[in-house]
């Protein structure tokens, strides 16, 4: 372990906040003081361990904050975006130490950047004038070349930045170059400002405030002709704006909830072992029942309510906010939106709602990708929305919620909606779908999950090489979950997301085969029936359930037992838009049930997801439906690894 | 992010007029006669910029309510009169 492990984990807690704090920062003005800290905070840490490189950039980053919280600048979107290229530097920094490479800033242009927008311009440090020095008037012209602006600098910056060497005034903007009419494009940079500076500081630092934008502008930095006796100038105090000053009070968010930190895996060793004590109350219990005596049974009873609340505890434990995985979005909207040059809106719904660590973080990915899709394919450009008719940003909205035992997640965009008649030429033309297949509208949805399947008529490389969506889907259900698309065209799109709150405990609907106990997600049975009533064609698995046809699996075939278990019951599941019926010996009912991982002996058997310790003590394999599914459908081929 | 609502020939802005949103409201301040600076909490060159094109191209054009945000930036390039009634 790398001597700086400590630091190592304290800084990337610290960007972590940073990165929050960036993410917010547009609607919360008590971010800023939280980015600040974060800053302030990993410069002292980085320099207790004398990690120069760090605390460089950090103390840039640090000091425009300073400036920010003084009102000396403002947190304008140049400054939020060299604040967070400044975070991937410094993560990037500790990467490389936790590797034990040497601390290499890939470039010095963002420290220089965030140095030059608080108005420390690096090379001009230390000069600031001191009243009693010997002053002297200048006059300062800039030419502004053409791609200031679009380069990142802001004229105005430049110029306040001048009243810290000294007094300015008679400040003129010769607006001649401004193009009339169409010609004029906002962004670029036609400004052409003089003023005159009282200042101690010699030409060059003056010159070198101008120094990022030297390259295509003409800068002119002349000591002003003495003054005629006739003319004498008035001096003319600069009109020094007083700026307003958000006090940097100590004022904590709500958000800022004291936290203690424990390693994943003991947590995880907690909620294992809370599996185990519920499995033992469950074997408990049945023992009590079975002796019939009442104060055992009373007994019992406080216990099992105790271990309830143990369990939903522990499994709180885990449980997160997903608000700090969607603020993430914020990000990737922004940086994305600028790529390809749209503009979006990200709303955040129920960013409260909490769920499973261990579901968030997989679920990171599968989001990214549906948030990428519907910026890169739903949204329009700015020109096709305002042809429609249509405000010119976009929105996407993402939100969570609970619903029933699960949580639902939902990305939305007001986009152009699936074109429906487009995805089904597509799919026919790439032999997904028969020529003359007649399907309907959610059918033609469910086409953007199959696999090979992309209906860009641009490939960007953001998305769209036609993997993606069906890596999604198996995500999502891997977690059992569901995902499903609505769209209407011209108007947006709606992809939700439907997962269990946790992956360690399910409600179960408990079934028996031939000596094997299995239990099945109880969301995804339908219902119940006597095999023999229902059964059709015993050689051609094929019940009719209510004059439908369904394909059914017999788990006694399933698992590779023989024998038959006499009177047979049938238990329909459903699993998206498939249903099937599995055919089992006996109906146990239903229960929660722990989950626990099997050994990789057993990762290959086809149609079992995990496994539980019963009651009784026995081992009951939880059933994966969708596999079930796939193999009742003859699809099922491929071992699952 | 730069919000308008638009009422009878007064654009009313709000948020951060900057070089990433002048190319959007240009498209918008051709039918204005007025804009209000009351909520703009940025206003970089680029904006100061558009205002003073827009403003050239129509003498009953006019500015209002400047923001404290908004008179900073046009006072540091000398712009102040931008903001005034001609």
């Amino acid at each position: 372990m790398s001597q700086y492990q400590v630091f190592i984990e304290e800084a990337r807690d610290l960007l972590d906040q940073l990165q929050r704090g960036l993410d917010v920062a547009a609607n919360d003005p008590e971010a800023l003081h939280a980015i600040f800290r974060a800053a302030h905070t990993l410069k002292g840490a980085a320099g207790v361990f004398g990690l120069d490189a760090i605390v460089q950039f950090a103390h840039a980053a640090e000091t425009l904050l300073e400036a920010v919280r003084a009102g000396e600048a403002s947190l304008s979107q140049q400054v939020v975006t060299l604040l967070y290229e400044a975070h991937d530097e410094l993560a990037h920094l500790v990467d490389l130490l936790e590797r034990e490479e040497p601390l290499v800033t890939s470039s010095s242009r963002v420290a220089d950047a965030l140095l030059a927008l608080a108005g420390k311009a690096p090379a001009a440090a230390a000069t600031h004038s001191k009243p009693t020095e010997v002053t002297a008037p200048w006059l300062v012209k800039v030419q502004f070349g053409p791609t200031v602006m679009t380069d990142g600098f802001d004229p105005v910056s430049f110029f306040r930045y001048l009243e810290r060497l000294g007094d300015v005034s008679e400040r003129t903007a010769d607006l001649s170059r401004l193009p009339e009419g169409d010609q004029f494009d906002p962004e670029t940079c036609y400004l052409t400002v003089s003023a005159r500076l009282v200042t101690s500081a010699p030409q060059a630092t003056i010159e070198k405030v101008f120094e990022f934008v030297r390259e295509g502008s003409t800068i002119s930095v002349i000591p002003e002709p003495p003054p005629s006796a006739a003319q004498a100038r008035p001096e003319a105090s600069a009109p020094a704006p007083a700026a307003s000053a958000p006090a940097a009070h100590g004022h904590r968010t709500t958000t800022d909830r004291p936290s203690v930190k424990v390693p994943a895996d003991r947590l995880d060793q907690l909620i294992d072992l809370v599996g185990e004590l519920v499995i033992a109350g469950a074997t408990s219990t049945v023992h009590a029942t079975r002796s019939g005596d009442a104060a055992t049974n009373e007994a019992m009873n406080a216990l099992t309510g105790l271990i309830a609340s143990i369990r939903d505890s522990a499994l709180g434990l885990r449980m997160v906010p997903i608000g700090e995985t969607f603020s993430r979005f914020q990000r990737v909207v922004r940086d994305l939106s600028r790529q390809l040059g749209k503009e979006v809106r990200l709303e955040v719904v129920g960013g409260d709602t909490e769920l499973d660590k261990a579901v968030v973080e997989r679920l990171v990915d599968p989001l990214t990708h549906v948030v990428r899709n519907s910026l890169d394919h739903g949204l329009e450009t700015v020109e096709e929305r305002r042809a429609a008719g249509k405000p010119s940003t976009g929105q996407i909205t993402l939100s969570a919620r609970h619903e029933g035992g699960s949580i639902l997640i939902e990305v939305k965009d007001d986009g152009r909606g699936l074109n429906r008649k487009r995805i089904l030429a597509r799919a026919v033309e790439r032999g997904l779908v028969p020529r003359d297949a007649q399907l309907t509208d959610s059918e033609i949805n469910d086409i953007i999950f199959l696999p090979g399947f992309s209906s860009a008529e641009k490939v960007t490389d953001l998305s769209g090489r036609g993997v993606g969506m069906d890596v999604v889907r198996q995500t999502v259900e891997d977690l059992r979950g569901t995902i499903e698309l609505q769209s209407v065209e011209g108007e947006g799109t709606a992809i939700r997301l439907r997962l269990p709150l946790t992956l360690a405990i399910i409600d179960g609907f408990v079934v028996a085969s031939a000596n094997d106990t299995c239990i099945l997600p109880l969301k995804a049975v339908v219902e119940c029936l006597d095999f023999a009533t229902v059964v059709e064609s015993e050689p051609h698995h094929r019940l009719r359930v209510r004059d439908a046809p369904l394909p059914f699996v017999r788990l006694r075939e399933l698992f590779g037992r023989g024998g038959h278990g006499g009177r047979e019951n049938v238990v329909v599941v459903q699993h998206g838009e498939q249903r099937v019926g599995i055919v089992v010996d006996k109906l146990l009912g239903a229960s929660q049930t722990v989950i626990k991982p099997l050994g990789p002996l057993f990762h290959r058997v086809e149609g079992v997801a995990g496994a539980t310790v019963l009651g009784s003590g026995d081992v009951g394999f939880i059933l994966d439906v969708g596999q079930v599914i796939r193999l009742a459908s003859g699809r099922g081929s491929r071992a699952h690894a | 992010m730069l919000q308008v609502s638009d009422a009878q020939g007064q654009l009313t802005l709000a948020g951060e007029l900057d070089i990433y949103s002048v190319r959007d409201l240009r498209a918008q301040l051709d039918r204005s006669t007025r804009v209000d600076l009351s909520g703009v909490e940025t206003l970089d060159g680029a904006g100061v910029q558009l205002l003073a094109w827009w403003r050239a191209a129509d003498e009953r054009r006019r500015v209002v309510n400047p923001s404290l945000a908004a008179r900073t930036a046009c006072a540091a390039l000398g712009l102040e009169r931008l903001l005034e009634a001609p």
